[in-house]
């Protein structure tokens, strides 16, 4: 037999077509209330994954134009002798530069998802904890489980403070490299003066690889900013 | 999680799915966005399992804060379980969804989202430069349900309908309609209760000029296999659950 369901437990009436067929009135919803808001922290690093991954390719970008010039060079014969250890190492560190955004995208990825699990386990351990507010005596099952959240709870913030730790080293690994590559950049404009007609191609090549030094320096720049504000 | 471009003139179609890292035991599913300058809506953003992925492939192409507006087609878990994660990610943004879920999806926890109800006949949402209208699809398979149709990119974002369930990884696009419909015969057969709300949808969707059919399970149709899910979906006897108790 069904008992009568009390009507304040249906949904509300359903609305009318006038408030709902058009949002264009509405308009975008206000935000100063969340602009002073800082973003949780595992929306922040998934925000350093996200502005790391769009560098992957201007770090690929180095590599490419390391090998252009490589190629470039070795075609010039002798005149171009001083450019061409340069392009080697130039593409050695475009290689070492996608290899150490690969990680640092990966380790925010971590971040953010040891984060995420941290949030729910608080979640769950505030609710299991006002449960067992209102019990006077604790189930002794209740207790391991509140024990099994806890221990996962660290767990998780031991993976984070680890990839956090990781991710510190790194982004200092990548501003190092970014400061060879403006130093090797340097010296490399010196070497395309010396080669003739294929100088001012060489020194296109020499404008990408800095202008890809900059971009990765501002993006890491930018998720500093963003870590530490956080 | 894989993310992909359906439609770039203007304002942008992303779709988000084939998450490789996803737990074992979950339904695969495909996300939506559509990006209009400084204002950005997920269409079925997906559940608590799948959040972190999908926040990660989101913020590849906009700021929390451009993201200002979120779309539940119905209320299971597969399709709005985040709600939560999202309430704390981005609190100035909307959940347009039915108005007959209201009371339901808020379980998912819903404190500064705001929640838009949508009316049993639809609506119609424009954020800078598109407008996206909700398309009434009740029964396919809640009870309330929408879609949503951009009559510019000629995209219809059909929920469960179209839904295929195959090995994880496949691909995104139908290449072959026939070979796919043994991936969807059984989904649609089981999970969609009435013939009666097929054929109203269908009559619905028809008077739609579609290029893109992209349901929430599976592959996305394109041009011609449009009308060829459309023609198959109409001749399908639905509800075979109800067979099963006798």
């Amino acid at each position: 037999m069904c008992e009568h369901v009390p009507a304040r437990k249906f949904p509300r009436a359903r609305p009318t077509a006038d408030r709902t067929t058009n949002l264009e009135r509405a308009g975008p919803p206000p935000m100063q209330h969340t602009q002073r808001e800082q973003p949780s922290f595992f929306v922040v690093a998934a925000m350093v994954a996200a502005r790391l991954d769009a560098v992957m390719k201007t770090a690929r970008q180095i590599s490419l134009s390391a090998a252009n010039a490589k190629a470039m060079s070795e075609r010039a014969g002798e005149s171009a002798r001083g450019f061409r250890p340069i392009t080697v190492f130039i593409d050695e560190m475009g290689r070492e530069t996608t290899r150490l955004v690969t990680a640092i995208n990966a380790s925010a990825l971590e971040i953010s998802q040891a984060a995420v699990m941290e949030l729910r386990l608080a979640d769950a351990a505030e609710r299991m904890e006002r449960a067992q507010s209102r019990l006077d005596v604790q189930p002794a099952n209740l207790v391991a489980r509140r024990a099994e959240i806890d221990d996962a709870t660290v767990k998780h913030q031991q993976r984070r403070q680890l990839a956090q730790q990781r991710l510190t080293r790194l982004l200092d690994d990548i501003v190092q490299q970014m400061r060879a590559t403006s130093i090797v950049s340097t010296r490399a404009r010196v070497e395309a003066t010396r080669v003739g007609a294929l100088g001012t191609y060489l020194n296109s090549v020499v404008e990408l690889v800095d202008r890809a030094a900059a971009d990765i320096r501002a993006a890491v720049s930018e998720c500093e900013t963003w870590l530490r504000a956080s | 999680m894989k993310d992909h471009i359906l439609f770039d003139q203007g304002h942008r179609w992303i779709v988000f799915a084939r998450d490789v890292d996803k737990p074992e035991g979950i339904i695969d599913t495909n996300q939506y966005m559509v990006l209009d300058g400084n204002r950005a809506i997920l269409l079925d953003p997906g559940g608590i399992e799948t959040f972190s992925a999908m926040l990660a492939a989101t913020l590849r192409h906009a700021r929390p804060e451009q993201i200002t507006d979120l779309f539940a087609s119905h209320q299971d878990p597969d399709i709005i379980s985040s709600l939560g994660l999202w309430d704390r990610t981005v609190p100035h943004a909307r959940l347009h969804a039915p108005w007959l879920w209201e009371s339901f999806i808020r379980h998912f926890g819903c404190e500064r989202i705001r929640y838009e109800p949508i009316a049993d006949e639809g609506g119609s949402l424009r954020l800078e430069t598109v407008e996206l209208q909700f398309i009434p699809a009740h029964y396919l398979h809640a009870s309330g349900n929408f879609h949503v149709y951009d009559a510019q990119a000629r995209i219809l974002m059909s929920g469960d309908v179209g839904a295929a369930l195959e090995a994880p990884g496949g691909p995104l696009f139908v290449d072959d309609f026939d070979a796919h419909v043994k991936h969807m015969r059984y989904f649609h057969q089981r999970w969609m209760p009435s013939n009666a709300a097929k054929l109203d949808w269908i009559r619905r969707v028809r008077k739609l000029d579609i290029d893109m059919m992209a349901p929430q399970h599976g592959r996305i149709f394109r041009g011609a296999d449009v009308q060829r899910f459309l023609d198959w979906f109409e001749a399908l006897d639905v509800g075979v659950g109800i067979a099963a108790g006798e």
